[in-house]
């Protein structure tokens, strides 16, 4: 018994030491390093990523795809955990109220108030994208690209994409969309349990752009405003109430995520469905999930543009790997292919004008949308991110305000 | 008791006892007690990177506003619908296919439902009972509904039918074997015959012999099984209303959220439940001793 | 007549699960209203065999951690159950046992969160796997309660007296009168680590992808079919065993 005892002890001392002894480890100081000593660095480790992992399609890119070429060319071994903004501030901030000295995870897909709150927790590695030699690329003259809700990104998180809000429809059952926010509550109380917002990201994605259609489009702009925010949300939120009756499910019940909207749009349940990619229904239709009849469009005045970032964890235990592994992320190659609707139908951040000449052609030439709006016609309906705390302030309201009021 | 005390103190000699209840402390007490010392420390803002120091405001938070009082009151009559329904399919099913189940088909079917886990139960059925679910496809091609809209709502909604039904389901099996293995070894076949040799009919051995019999033994069973759909998780994760969250999904949702000031709310929360399982069982322990 | 019925509609309800995820793991393309899907595919199955699959890995770590689990928890269950059995304040010690065993699960993992992280566990298998020992373990010191009658504690001690060893003893008097006792607790807390999700999640961080893991990831990206496989590959192993041996789930109270 006594043999049995010290076994589990020793077991027990055992692995609090497996995930102690790492943190010794000296890393490559990659600040000074050239680039070929930070690929040799990388080479034949392992990087652990969390991401969302909500689209069957996205998780094909990188399980088909980026893992093998980063297998092959670098011989880094890219591992991937599922988990969405709220997942890695609260692993972030575990990890800093224990004192951990080396992360769980190496690089993290972010943006916007994720990203806020990991450099409140002073939880980002960085400036690094200047270390990046595909930073050279990157359009970062676009301010949809260079601001990450109204914040600078200073070098902290490297873009990885870029998309607009669209709402999505099906054409065999709405013969005219609502053009505008306006006509949008005239549609729904006329076509009563065929509407809903997701109360997720692309949900409050949504909402925000309400907002900024009923404030006005530079109103909001800028470092968040306590008063403008509640005179505007006072508005939005009774708009909504008033409509809540007329919500799918009589508004009791929101979905939870994307994809279960998606379901319930797919199966013909509700009429509308939203992403945060304009380009997501050319997609979703090659993939069959999506009815053949569905569109895309932006209504008026306009919907969110961003962008999302990839972003690297202060303790992480292999920086030299995870910019390897976002460098290979942000290259021609790897951003044309996801560019591709059969593939993902990301956005490109690379500025097209500063690629090699072989690259500027094959970008001109991605496959054409088909029921996605045209990017060149949606760009005058684009609004700018507003700072985060809209967002943070639009989750918890839109729960007070609208899911808990009966 | 000589022998108790013989073989207590045979053991201080061994020794070996003091590490093994020591190793008991660690591996079943420690965590709990020590989680809920955090807990409360965290929810009281004595810790954590955001705190500054002590304040009762999470706790007022977490009670002034209801939430937490309406969550358990939820979960409360979840549980209990969800346990009443059960007790009383699985008392008919054991009593009225007594044979079957000692000997035919049902004695090894019965046996199949215990191998779906809450995550799969809450899966299937959220795909039979949804809007377009197979049960609304086979009303629409029964022509019952002539179109999806018309079907009912019975997942994701308000009173919890579907979070309830899952419960069900997942009970049923497990309490219809444990009254017929109560039945079987409690002799109630020998007893239904002395009875009825003593003239009482069926149905008064039934209604006043078997069922407050097999409901008495099966009593602590019923209590554990009512204290886990309480803290049930998975299954209103999946097809649960959000305007009405089970006290555990409540928690994750304010330990998970984007407002990380939040987080203490969540601790909070999830101590005050702690606290009133373990009073709940703390009063009912007795009972469940007799038939551990 | 109406026994049968009612008998033959029980059936179908207990088979109803497995057919339905059978004929989705193999399906594609499911619209409404039609009941059936509109086309069918081998690849989900395919994709387990060939290697490398999310699913296998889940499956071997789902067995890894199912094992684990219920060998140390039986193990350590049967030993310390005596121990408590021979306790002064034996029911004292029994209330301490029912603590982590009413909890939920998942709010124990709130609570006990960090001391994983402090240590380096979370997010590690061997993390999970003393999260879920932790479930299980106090489960096998009230199981074993029943075991350890004054009978049996006596026979022990005669061995004792009689000259035998502690080892000896252990091995040939105490270990084959439990046997039937043990192969129903291995097979309870293998069960408890196969179906966990909530702590699994919490402590294991989403890397930790077990079966149950997975059918959560599967829902949550609204791809049903492999969810179905996923589901039917938790609930096919434990089917078969029960049925090859119903005997592991009671002991006829």
């Amino acid at each position: 018994m006594k043999h049995l005892y010290i076994l589990i002890l020793g077991l027990l001392l055992l692995c609090s030491a497996c995930g102690n002894n790492l943190e010794q480890e000296a890393q490559l100081n990659v600040q000074q390093a050239d680039w070929q000593s930070i690929e040799q660095a990388a080479k034949s480790t392992t990087v652990q990523m969390m991401m969302w992992q909500g689209d069957p399609l996205i998780n094909q890119y990188m399980q088909t795809y980026v893992q093998p070429q980063l297998k092959e060319q670098y011989g880094i071994t890219l591992e991937i955990s599922s988990g969405q903004g709220k997942d890695i501030v609260g692993l972030a901030l575990g990890e800093k109220e224990t004192g951990k000295k080396t992360s769980e995870i190496d690089v993290i897909w972010i943006n916007g108030e994720t990203f806020y709150q990991l450099r409140q927790l002073d939880a980002l590695y960085g400036p690094f994208t200047e270390l990046l030699p595909n930073n050279k690329y990157v359009n970062w003259q676009n301010p949809f690209i260079a601001r990450d809700f109204q914040q600078p990104v200073e070098g902290m998180e490297a873009p990885w994409g870029n998309v607009q809000l669209a709402f999505i429809y099906n054409a065999d059952k709405v013969q005219s969309p609502p053009a505008s926010f306006d006509e949008l509550e005239k549609y729904v109380k006329a076509n009563p349990g065929t509407f809903t917002i997701p109360n997720e990201f692309t949900g409050m994605t949504l909402l925000k752009s309400w907002l900024i259609a009923l404030a006005g489009k530079d109103e909001l702009a800028g470092d968040f405003d306590e008063a403008k925010y509640n005179k505007s949300s006072k508005q939005l939120w009774q708009k909504i109430n008033a409509l809540k009756p007329y919500f799918w499910k009589q508004g009791q019940t929101f979905p939870e995520t994307l994809a279960q909207l998606h379901q319930l749009y797919a199966n013909g349940e509700v009429h509308f469905t939203f992403s945060n990619n304009d380009s997501e229904v050319d997609n979703k239709i090659l993939q069959g999930v999506f009815p053949e009849s569905s569109r895309a469009y932006v209504p008026k005045p306009g919907t969110i543009q961003n962008s999302h970032y990839l972003g690297i964890m202060k303790q992480s235990g292999n920086i030299a790997g995870a910019l390897v592994v976002i460098n290979f992320l942000q290259s021609p190659e790897a951003q044309y292919r996801k560019a591709s609707p059969e593939v993902w139908g990301d956005g490109s951040v690379l500025a097209t004008e500063k690629l090699p000449a072989e690259w500027q052609q094959k970008f001109q030439n991605i496959p054409a949308r088909r029921h996605a709006p045209d990017r060149n016609s949606i760009q005058g309906r684009a609004f700018e991110e507003l700072a985060p705390e809209y967002m943070i302030r639009l989750y918890d309201d839109f729960r007070t305000q609208v899911i808990n009021q009966n | 008791m000589t022998i108790l005390e013989h073989r207590l103190s045979t053991r201080t000699k061994h020794g070996s006892g003091v590490y093994l209840r020591l190793l008991f402390l660690l591996l079943a007490a420690a965590p709990v007690a020590g989680g809920l010392l955090y807990g409360l420390a965290y929810s009281f803002g004595l810790t954590g990177a955001l705190s500054s120091g002590f304040t009762l405001q999470h706790w007022q938070q977490v009670l002034a506003s209801g939430v937490l009082l309406q969550s358990l009151a939820y979960s409360l009559y979840i549980a209990f619908a969800a346990i009443t329904l059960a007790t009383a399919s699985s008392l008919f099913l054991s009593l009225y296919f007594q044979k079957s189940l000692r000997t035919g088909l049902l004695s090894y079917l019965l046996y199949l439902p215990l191998t779906i886990p809450a995550v799969v139960m809450g899966f299937l059925v959220f795909q039979l009972f949804t809007k377009s679910g197979l049960v609304s496809r086979m009303s629409y091609g029964l022509s019952w509904i002539s179109e999806l809209q018309q079907f009912p709502d019975l997942v994701h909604d308000s009173i919890g039918f579907g979070i309830i039904l899952a419960h069900t389901l997942m009970a049923v099996p497990f309490l219809t074997l444990l009254f017929h293995a109560i039945y079987r070894e409690q002799n109630l076949g020998q007893l239904q015959q002395v009875s009825e040799n003593l003239g009482a009919g069926k149905v008064y051995f039934v209604r006043h012999i078997a069922v407050p019999m097999l409901l008495k033994t099966a009593a602590p069973n019923l209590l554990l099984y009512f204290i886990f759909i309480l803290g049930a998780y998975e299954v209103p994760l999946l097809i649960g209303s959000q305007q009405h969250p089970m006290v555990s999904v409540l928690a994750v949702q304010k330990f998970q959220r984007f407002n990380l000031l939040d987080i203490p709310q969540g601790y909070a929360i999830s101590v005050a439940f702690t606290l009133f399982v373990l009073l709940l069982l703390t009063i009912s322990f007795k009972k469940l001793q007799r038939h551990a | 007549m109406l026994r049968k019925s009612l008998t033959a509609i029980l059936a179908s309800a207990i088979l109803l699960p497995f057919l339905f995820f059978a004929v989705l793991s193999v399906g594609q393309a499911w619209f409404y209203p039609s009941v059936m899907p509109q086309r069918f595919t081998l690849a989900n199955w395919q994709q387990l065999w060939s290697g490398q699959s999310e699913l296998q890995f889940g499956l071997v770590r789902s067995l890894i951690l199912g094992l684990g689990v219920a060998i140390l928890s039986t193990l350590l269950g049967f030993i310390i159950s005596k121990e408590i059995a021979l306790a002064k304040y034996k029911n004292r010690w029994l209330l301490l046992a029912y603590w982590p065993f009413v909890l939920s699960p998942v709010v124990l993992a709130i609570l006990v969160q960090r001391f994983f992280l402090l240590t380096g566990m979370s997010g590690e298998l061997i993390g999970v796997l003393l999260g879920q020992l932790i479930l299980a373990f106090p489960f096998t010191v009230i199981f074993f309660q029943s075991f350890w009658s004054p009978e049996v504690l006596q026979l022990g001690q005669q061995s004792q007296t009689l000259g035998a060893s502690a080892v000896y003893t252990l091995r040939y008097v105490l270990l084959p009168l439990a046997k039937p006792l043990l192969l129903i607790c291995f097979f309870q807390t293998f069960l408890i680590s196969w179906f966990e999700y909530g702590l699994t999640q919490f402590i294991g961080l989403g890397k930790v992808k077990t079966l149950t893991i997975l059918v959560f990831k599967y829902v949550n990206e609204a791809n049903i079919f492999h969810a179905a496989l996923a589901s039917l590959l938790i609930m096919l192993p434990p089917a078969l065993l029960l049925w090859a041996n119903k005997k592991f789930v009671f002991r006829g109270i």
